[in-house]
């Protein structure tokens, strides 16, 4: 009996104890396993955060070593291994799949982020140094113009504008190449940089936003809900038994027991977790699900000015707000935080002192196990030296370094805004282009030096007459613009024009001498002229032409009714539309003439427009309309097929024409696949390529140069020749040509007007003549009339001749019998 | 800073934010001076100021923590011979501790006279390095440790033989059992040896310099600093190992490896690990301290002197001939990178 008792006491004792162990194996096992996996997860997350704040970081070059980012990338590696055995204990490995699958990915992003940065965050450094460092001792507006663009791109980053870029700095380091041996190892270094910049660009750009945009934190996010919803299974098994044991009173105690060791335990981690909160550089903020602050670090009362106490129960949003941002912009934010759980970006927001600044901010969502959010945690720091620094950059791609005033992007920018504005304010606007008179004169014959400090003083005065909400612009040369939002009506700018035209009256005074300048400018008023920002600046342009041609230091408001008027116009285009297919466009030849043994060297084709009703219409008639409506790329298609066509069947029939020179419009050229369809055209028509000769305009070249350049080669490789009409009437200089992979240069019939032998026209024609040969490129004047200009030009040099002293443009039936009407002036064979 | 609601959801964000601070330890110190005025009036973009405040260098961390006994197993096995097939060469062969932790040759001789493929990298702070080897296919030291060990070109032993040696020796096994309950296992035998190498790392004086002692560098050396990070050699060469924490091209500006004269397999450099074509000829940055004690220089030991390794750097990832001078001067800069005192 007594033995009996003292088992069963023993019993007593052991089974409550059996009991407890049991219940706290099946209870503190697991609960420990979803504690660990839920800290790790929640690790994983504000580890990727901080991986992208540091990716952030580096991409500005607000932070220059990537040991954090190595760091990050090791720690997260470490942590999946961690959760890999205790999802396997739940058989739920293939939930955590998708997590380290994208961390692989987001993993081989990150090392080859790095290695791209550093190149592309060397080169950008470089860039900007060399840049200015050149700038202030060369005066070379190429190095201007390129060095600004490429950083405009680095602000923008649009990528259309990479193929101009890249040609454009191909053509500095053209220029380079002949400068003094002191400043070409710098210039050659700033062009190589520059290429970099652009091509590791896009790479760059990409990896980071791939980085920034993983869904990494989604995917650990997922994978720690699956796993909670196997713990709770496991859990509720556990509870069963629980409850078979409920009976027991020992349980109460022992859950009691249970509960204080977790206490004491949550609290020592507590105190550590403090520790590293209060020492957390990034000031990080904690609030409720409903947004009302619960923490916050000291970082934060550093940043913000506020102390804990103060933020406490507050909202972010009413404690920060700077009123930078509207409404729409928070909406955003918290449909992202809504549906990602995780927002990023740029916020102003206002400290205490009431100074605002920037902030990155990264914003997540923490759920609770029925998914409802019950916290948000906010972790951010104060970028407001590197938005400095983006300014500064900014400054350098939207100013004109010379006069410190707008450039043409930041014009069309605030133009673009204005109209929006005016748009929602139903106030006009006006747009004033301004063009000094003769300037070209002052920088020719005293130097650029004494010119650009011209354009300063101009700035200047200009400067102080308009308002602080215009807009005054420097678009390039001696080429002003001002936008003048909110005006009353056209008086009000017509007032400023002629304010601005009295402030240059008075001499300027340029040390070497003192000269007097004058403006004249062209207005455009929104809405009345115009409604986008392209017909305002036409407009104005029009506007400017007039101003021009009424004599100059005068202004002229855009007058609708100088313009053809709009329902001419429609009705010629819709005829025009129409021509094509029904075969009112024919094509007229003019003989080119060998200058020295007056055989035919060449033909040019010349389109005409059989008009129903108007005639035969010559093509400045219904050209520049048909390059305004995009009809240009037809109408040139046609063109080169017929003039092919035509100069097959001439060779078919014996007729000697050797070379057909066909005209190319600017549209036509920019048109995707343009070389194609004149390698096509040759083809089809059975034509050789070195009989066909395309003429462009002077005009084009400088409108595009990298797009004209690149097709020129590459049609010229295939054997087509290129000859440049009009020659001498543009703004680009004899040199500026030279670049181009052209063969024939054609004189403008203006020159071969005046030719008498003596004037200042024969200077003109000779040097052009010169230029030419030393080129390797051969000349044809046009516009040939009388004996004496063939004379002239026969003397000089010219090449090929053609005019009217020869022929006039002749119907393709006509044509053979010209043929043999010359071929009979001409010198009989030895 | 007080909790009210000790609840669960609070207490793991803490503990997330103490795992954010303990990898990121921001330096919050303030710019030093205020950049000059450029001539657009706006701050200048000062080669010798980057945007942000703290230099990019960092002071050397301090050590981790580590078990005395396991680092004292870890030197004895590092300079055990009897970890290589014919107990010629131990690790301390090739990584000599007293020479900077690498050998002088160009590439390192194995058991039997074998060429290796690549020049020795030192081992003194390694530690630091985000991945081991040239081109990086080790994540772990203890994954490196165990590299050379079979390498048939280097130490060409076999496990079995290995622990089969030191198991009968009876002093080594005690020491095993001593830190580690399963005894003498490959992984603890790659453990000791990289908890070994953790343990040495020591400051030098540009760590000294970079703590606040003004006078720990001369003027040449500082001179040679500034042109280090105006010349952009700091692009790569960064972080608290001057490198050692990202990879890189060889040849950036220009094509490196068509001057040689035939390219080896190791020449491809981490293409051998991803055979992504992007990744021929990228290596990891190696770390500069210490770089004065290790020639011959690259992964190829090519360079014999300093100097002209940092002019082929200036060549071929910079894009410019440096002056003579300015080579001297960094040259000077990394002479500071050199540990103060021998581990």
């Amino acid at each position: 009996m007594t033995l009996l008792t003292a088992s069963r006491l023993w019993l007593l004792a052991v089974v409550p104890l059996a009991v407890l162990a049991a219940l706290y194996h099946w209870s503190s096992v697991d609960d420990d396993g979803l504690h660990r996996v839920e800290v790790a997860a929640n690790e994983l997350v504000a580890l990727d955060i901080a991986a992208n704040l540091e990716i952030m970081k580096l991409r500005h070059r607000h932070k220059l070593d990537y040991d954090e980012l190595a760091a990050a990338a090791r720690r997260g590696q470490e942590l999946l291994d961690q959760l890999e055995p205790e999802f396997a204990r739940l058989d739920l490995k293939p939930a955590l799949e998708p997590a380290r699958h994208t961390w692989q990915e987001k993993l081989a992003g990150i090392e080859r982020f790095k290695q791209i940065n550093a190149i592309f965050s060397t080169s950008q450094f470089h860039f900007i140094n060399l840049a200015e460092s050149l700038e202030s001792r060369k005066n070379s507006p190429l190095l201007n113009r390129v060095s600004r663009r490429v950083l405009a791109f680095l602000m923008q980053g649009s990528s259309e504008e990479l193929p101009v870029l890249v040609s454009s700095i191909y053509q500095l380091a053209g220029e380079i190449d002949g400068w003094p041996e002191a400043d070409r190892a710098e210039g050659k270094l700033l062009v190589t940089h520059g290429t970099l910049i652009l091509e590791q660009y896009r790479r760059a750009q990409q990896l980071s936003q791939g980085l920034l945009e993983s869904p990494f934190a989604g995917t650990v996010a997922a994978a720690y809900r699956t796993y909670a919803i196997g713990h709770r299974k496991a859990t509720a098994r556990a509870n069963q038994y629980r409850q078979v044991m409920a009976g027991f009173a020992l349980l109460l105690a022992a859950a009691v027991i249970l509960a204080a060791v977790r206490l004491r335990q949550s609290g020592a981690r507590l105190r550590l977790a403090a520790r590293v909160f209060d020492n957390l550089a990034e000031a990080m903020v904690i609030t409720d699900g409903s947004g009302n602050i619960q923490s916050v670090n000291p970082a934060f009362t550093t940043i913000t000015g506020y102390s804990e106490e103060e933020a406490q129960g507050r909202k972010p949003g009413d404690l920060l707000a700077s009123g930078q941002h509207d409404p729409a912009f928070f909406t955003r934010m918290w449909t992202v935080l809504r549906e990602n759980g995780q927002w990023q970006g740029e916020i102003i927001n206002r400290r205490k002192n009431g100074e605002t600044y920037t902030e990155w901010l990264s914003i997540s969502a923490m759920r609770g196990a029925d998914n409802r959010v019950v916290q948000y945690i906010g972790l951010f720091s104060d970028i407001s030296d590197r938005k400095e620094a983006e300014a500064y950059i900014h400054h350098l791609a939207y100013h004109d370094p010379l006069t410190g005033l707008a450039n043409r992007l930041l014009f069309r920018d605030r133009l673009d805004t204005a109209l929006r504005q005016a748009q929602r304010s139903n106030r006009p606007l006006a747009v004033l282009m301004m063009d000094l008179d003769r300037f070209k004169n002052i920088n020719d014959t005293l130097g650029h030096h004494t010119g650009d400090r011209l354009l300063k003083e101009v700035a200047h005065r200009l400067s102080c007459s308009v308002r602080d909400c215009d807009t005054l612009a420097r678009l390039g040369g001696d080429e002003f613009a001002l936008l003048m939002p909110e005006i009353r009506s056209a008086d009000d700018a017509a007032g400023i024009a002629g304010k601005l035209v009295q402030m240059l009256a008075p001499e300027i005074d340029l040390e070497v001498q003192e000269v007097f300048i004058t403006t004249s400018i062209g207005i455009a008023v929104f809405p009345e002229h115009g409604k986008n920002s392209d017909q305002l600046l036409r407009n104005a342009d029009v506007a400017l032409y007039v101003a021009k041609n009424a004599g100059r230091n005068t202004w002229h408001v855009f007058d609708p009714a100088s313009e053809m008027a709009a329902s001419d116009r429609l009705e010629l285009e819709t005829a025009l539309r129409h021509a094509v297919a029904r075969d009112e466009l024919v094509l007229y030849y003019q003989v080119q003439m060998d200058a020295t043994d007056n055989r035919i060297s060449g033909v040019e084709a010349l389109i005409r427009w059989q008009h129903p009703q108007r005639g035969l219409l010559a093509p400045d008639r219904f050209i520049p309309l048909a390059e305004q409506t995009g009809l240009i790329e037809e109408i040139g298609a046609w063109c080169l097929e017929t003039a092919c066509r035509q100069l097959a069947r001439w060779q078919l029939e014996g007729i000697p024409v050797p070379r057909m020179a066909v005209n190319v419009s600017a549209r036509q050229l920019r048109a995707q696949g343009f070389t194609e369809l004149v390698m096509d055209t040759i083809s089809r028509t059975g034509i050789q390529p070195g009989q066909l000769e395309l003429e462009l305009t002077e005009t084009m070249l400088s409108d595009d140069p990298s797009v004209a350049f690149a097709i020129f080669t590459e049609l010229r490789r295939h054997g087509v020749r290129i000859a440049i009409d009009d020659f001498g009437t543009g703004y680009s200089s004899l040199n500026y040509l030279a670049q181009f992979p052209v063969d024939v240069i054609k004189i403008d019939r203006s020159f071969v007007r005046n030719l008498d032998g003596q004037s200042e026209a024969s200077d003109l024609v000779r040097a052009i003549i010169l230029l030419a040969q030393s080129m390797k490129m051969e000349t044809v004047a046009e516009g040939v009339e009388v004996d004496q200009q063939q004379t002239a030009l026969t003397s000089l040099g010219c090449d090929h001749l053609q005019g009217f002293l020869f022929a006039k443009p002749q119907p393709p039936e006509a044509f053979p019998g010209l043929v043999k009407h010359l071929a009979g002036l001409a010198p009989a064979e030895h | 800073m007080t909790f009210r609601r000790a609840r669960l959801p609070a207490l793991v964000v803490v503990l997330m934010l103490a795992a954010l601070a303990g990898y990121f330890q921001f330096s919050g110190s303030p710019p030093q001076s205020a950049p000059e005025s450029s001539r657009y009036g706006l701050p200048a973009l000062d080669p010798e100021m980057p945007l942000r405040s703290a230099e990019p260098i960092q002071p050397l961390p301090e050590l981790p923590p580590l078990d005395p006994q396991k680092v004292a197993l870890g030197r004895q096995l590092f300079h055990d011979r009897r970890l290589s097939a014919d107990n010629s060469i131990s690790c301390a062969s090739c990584h000599d501790l007293s020479r900077g932790g690498v050998d002088g040759r160009p590439v390192s001789q194995g058991v039997g006279g074998a060429r290796g493929d690549v020049n020795a990298p030192s081992v003194l702070t390694a530690s630091l390095n985000f991945r081991q080897f040239w081109d990086g296919r080790a994540a772990t030291l203890e994954e490196q440790a165990g590299g050379p060990i079979l390498n048939p070109k280097e130490m060409a032993a076999a496990w079995p033989e290995v622990i089969e040696r030191l198991e009968a020796d009876a002093g080594m096994k005690r020491a095993f059992m001593g830190v580690y309950p399963d005894g003498v296992t490959p992984d603890n035998v790659v453990a000791a040896i990289a908890d070994f190498e953790r343990s040495l790392p020591r400051p030098s004086r540009f760590d000294r310099w970079l703590r606040g002692d003004r006078d720990a560098l001369s003027d040449e050396e500082r001179q040679g600093y500034q042109l280090f990070k105006k010349h952009g050699c700091i692009g790569c060469h960064q972080g608290a190992n001057v490198g050692g924490n990202l990879f890189q091209r060889f040849g950036i500006m220009s094509h490196y490896f068509n001057t040689k004269n035939s390219i080896t397999q190791a020449d491809r450099g981490r293409y051998n690990v991803t055979g992504q074509e992007e990744d021929r000829y990228i290596f990891k940055v190696p770390s500069l301290r210490n770089v004065a004690l290790t020639a011959p220089y690259f992964h190829d030991g090519s360079v014999p002197r300093l100097e002209d390794a940092v002019a082929v750097m200036g060549r071929y990832q910079l894009g410019i001939n440096l002056p003579a001078r300015d080579i001297g001067l960094i040259a000077a800069f990394l002479q500071s990178l050199t540990s103060e005192t021998l581990p």
